[in-house]
């Protein structure tokens, strides 16, 4: 009990990665997917920002003078690795939303099933 | 290394990149919108000249870093290119180049209201790949890899609604590479708390045992393998590259997967190094396994397929299999050979893309008994055709050959046997759907024509000719081409 208490934030981040990796490959609707693959992302996020945390530290913005002390501080690096993250995720979001629509315009369908069976008919016409 | 040649890194990456954000300004006005294509190909010759110089000064006085932004080693990023860099930044701006300069009137034609966005989604993909290849950071590799992944599924989504489908797949599987990526760094990060390339090379290798680095490695590996369809995460491959448009195809098919191919080297043989590789079970094994189930796949529905463009993604399914297997066996000569099967299969996908590409202008071909409808009326595609078909067969002395013979005579040093029975029997393999297509295309003059063909594009056929020269100098130059490669551009400890 103690080791899932300890670990508690890795638990999360699994089940986090693995409901994403679920939803984009299990589920039929084309939204569900796109919701899967940010799940994924911010699974990815989690388990970087759980290794900034050190016990007994604050949040690391640099106050009054001299040179800080590394030891007081979270360690910033992650998190800044993570706000290029984020950015990445907005713009797949971005693209795959966009691809959404123009498969919806044209096809009048979001589940996959429908949308492969419409494109069969149109290549046997 | 200091001095002027310092800053070479960056300045392959620059031209292409400041261009493509230049180009959406400049499309807003119709005149600018004529400059647009030339413009990109000016940018892409600057960034050429750029990695030709680099490759020659590294070649003589060895890799060049570049700290961005001043800061050094490991708190800053760096951006590093040696041998193998330099070498893959050419190939990939040498390709765009040919591609870019030879399709302007095919683009027109495919995509006529969407032409700036085009050239600009090109230019970001470039500048992508060149990124990945100039960067010595892993996390900055991830970068320029999104970057280069999200220009693809736009490009690729410019083919109208079968594309769309087909990009979205690719944004689907691709996003979980990618995010695969990010979290087998993120391990060797926990345990490190490094992301430089070489930084890590003093510290990983001593760490093999730890759970936390195997763990890494098997996200880096799936997620690497999603974006190279390695076999058999190739399922977004087919669909993409057949349903884009020619061009975006004939761009996005001889470099994209090569420079997957690439990232896994680098993190394979320069992070972890090629003892930790042969130590860590079953590392090799896995490359070999997948690269073996590739060459077979997609050979074997290569030929069973019909339309002109999926038997050639299919064939690059193999060929990325072949490139895996060279990886596994792990030796000089085979190390030499898949390099050199980059180089080769480059060359080779993009000229047959390309003449895909001018047959559909011209002829509206789209499946290989479409093909019939060139007899005797293009010569130069159909002897362009003759050239590379045989070098992906493996006919000296295309250049197609002599990457298999590498990998050949490096799986018999190795006593991996099995590997070369695979490569001949792949290239057999390869003759049957490649000879069922040639037989299309023989010349003799057909009974009737159909309708009237459109003008063949001078920039394709261009394009056709200088990769079908291509392709036999580099098989001319086999051999100098490989003693380079095993001089500058292999780990060390092979």
């Amino acid at each position: 009990m103690n080791v899932v208490a300890s670990h508690f934030h890795y638990l999360v981040f699994v089940v986090l990665l693995l409901t994403g990796c679920f939803l984009a490959f299990a589920c039929r609707n084309l939204i569900r997917k796109v919701i899967g693959l940010y799940l994924v992302q911010t699974s990815v996020m989690l388990f970087y920002l759980s290794q900034s945390w050190k016990d007994n530290t604050t949040i690391p913005i640099l106050e009054g003078h001299g040179v800080p002390d590394p030891a007081l501080y979270a360690n910033p690096l992650p998190h800044a690795l993570m706000l290029t993250a984020i950015v990445v995720g907005v713009a797949t979001l971005g693209v795959s939303l966009a691809l959404i629509i123009r498969i919806h315009r044209r096809y009048r369908t979001l589940e996959e099933d429908v949308l492969l069976q419409r494109m069969a008919e149109e290549d046997a016409a | 290394m200091t001095g002027s040649a310092q800053i070479l890194p960056v300045l392959i990456f620059l031209p292409v990149f400041l261009t493509a954000l230049v180009l959406p300004v400049l499309g807003r006005w119709v005149g600018g919108r004529r400059l647009v294509p030339p413009l990109a190909v000016l940018a892409l010759s600057a960034s050429l000249a750029a990695a030709i110089q680099a490759l020659s000064s590294v070649l003589i006085e060895g890799p060049i870093q570049y700290p961005m932004g001043g800061w050094s080693a490991p708190y800053g990023i760096a951006w590093r290119v040696d041998g193998l860099s330099a070498g893959l930044a050419a190939l990939i701006l040498t390709m765009a180049l040919i591609t870019l300069a030879a399709s302007e009137a095919r683009v027109r034609a495919e995509t006529p209201r969407r032409v700036v966005p085009f050239y600009t989604l090109a230019l970001l993909l470039i500048s992508g790949l060149l990124g990945i290849a100039a960067s010595g950071d892993l996390f900055n590799i991830f970068v320029f890899l999104e970057v280069a992944s999200l220009s693809a599924y736009g490009l690729i989504a410019t083919g109208g609604p079968r594309a769309q489908v087909a990009a979205f797949r690719y944004v689907t599987l691709g996003t979980i590479g990618a995010s695969f990526y990010l979290l087998g760094i993120g391990f060797l990060y926990a345990k490190t708390g490094l992301l430089t390339i070489s930084e890590l090379a003093k510290h990983v290798p001593a760490m093999l045992d730890a759970p936390a680095i195997r763990v890494g490695v098997a996200f880096l590996i799936a997620g690497l393998g999603l974006k190279m369809a390695m076999f058999p995460l190739h399922g977004w491959l087919a669909d993409a590259y057949s349903d884009a448009t020619d061009t975006a195809t004939a761009l996005i098919a001889p470099i994209m997967t090569k420079t997957m191919v690439y990232i896994l080297v680098r993190i394979l043989f320069w992070v972890f190094g090629v003892e930790a590789v042969r130590a860590m079970f079953p590392l090799s094994q896995i490359l070999l396994a997948a690269g073996a189930a590739g060459v077979v796949y997609g050979s074997v529905t290569a030929f069973r397929q019909n339309e002109f463009k999926r038997m050639l993604a299919y064939s690059s399914v193999s060929q990325i299999g072949f490139i895996l297997l060279g990886l596994g066996v792990g030796n000089v000569q085979a190390m030499q050979g898949a390099f050199l099967h980059v180089l080769n299969h480059a060359l080779m996908k993009g000229c047959l893309f390309l003449i895909a590409s001018s047959a559909a202008h011209t002829h509206g071909v789209r499946t290989v008994s479409d093909l019939a409808r060139l007899r005797g009326e293009r010569p130069l595609l159909v002897a362009a055709f003759w050239i590379a078909a045989l070098s992906m067969i493996g006919v000296p002395p295309t250049c197609g050959f002599f990457g298999k013979w590498y990998v050949l005579l490096g799986a018999l040093r190795a006593g991996a046997a099995w590997v070369a029975v695979l490569i001949v029997a792949s290239s057999l393999l390869t003759a049957l759907y490649f000879f069922k297509a040639l037989e299309r295309t023989d010349f003799v003059k057909p009974a009737r024509r159909e309708e009237s063909p459109k003008p063949a594009p001078a920039g394709l056929q261009f394009g056709m000719a200088a990769l079908s020269a291509a392709i036999l100098a580099a098989g001319w130059f086999s051999f100098p081409i490989a003693r380079a490669i095993a001089a500058a551009m292999l780990p060390e400890g092979l």
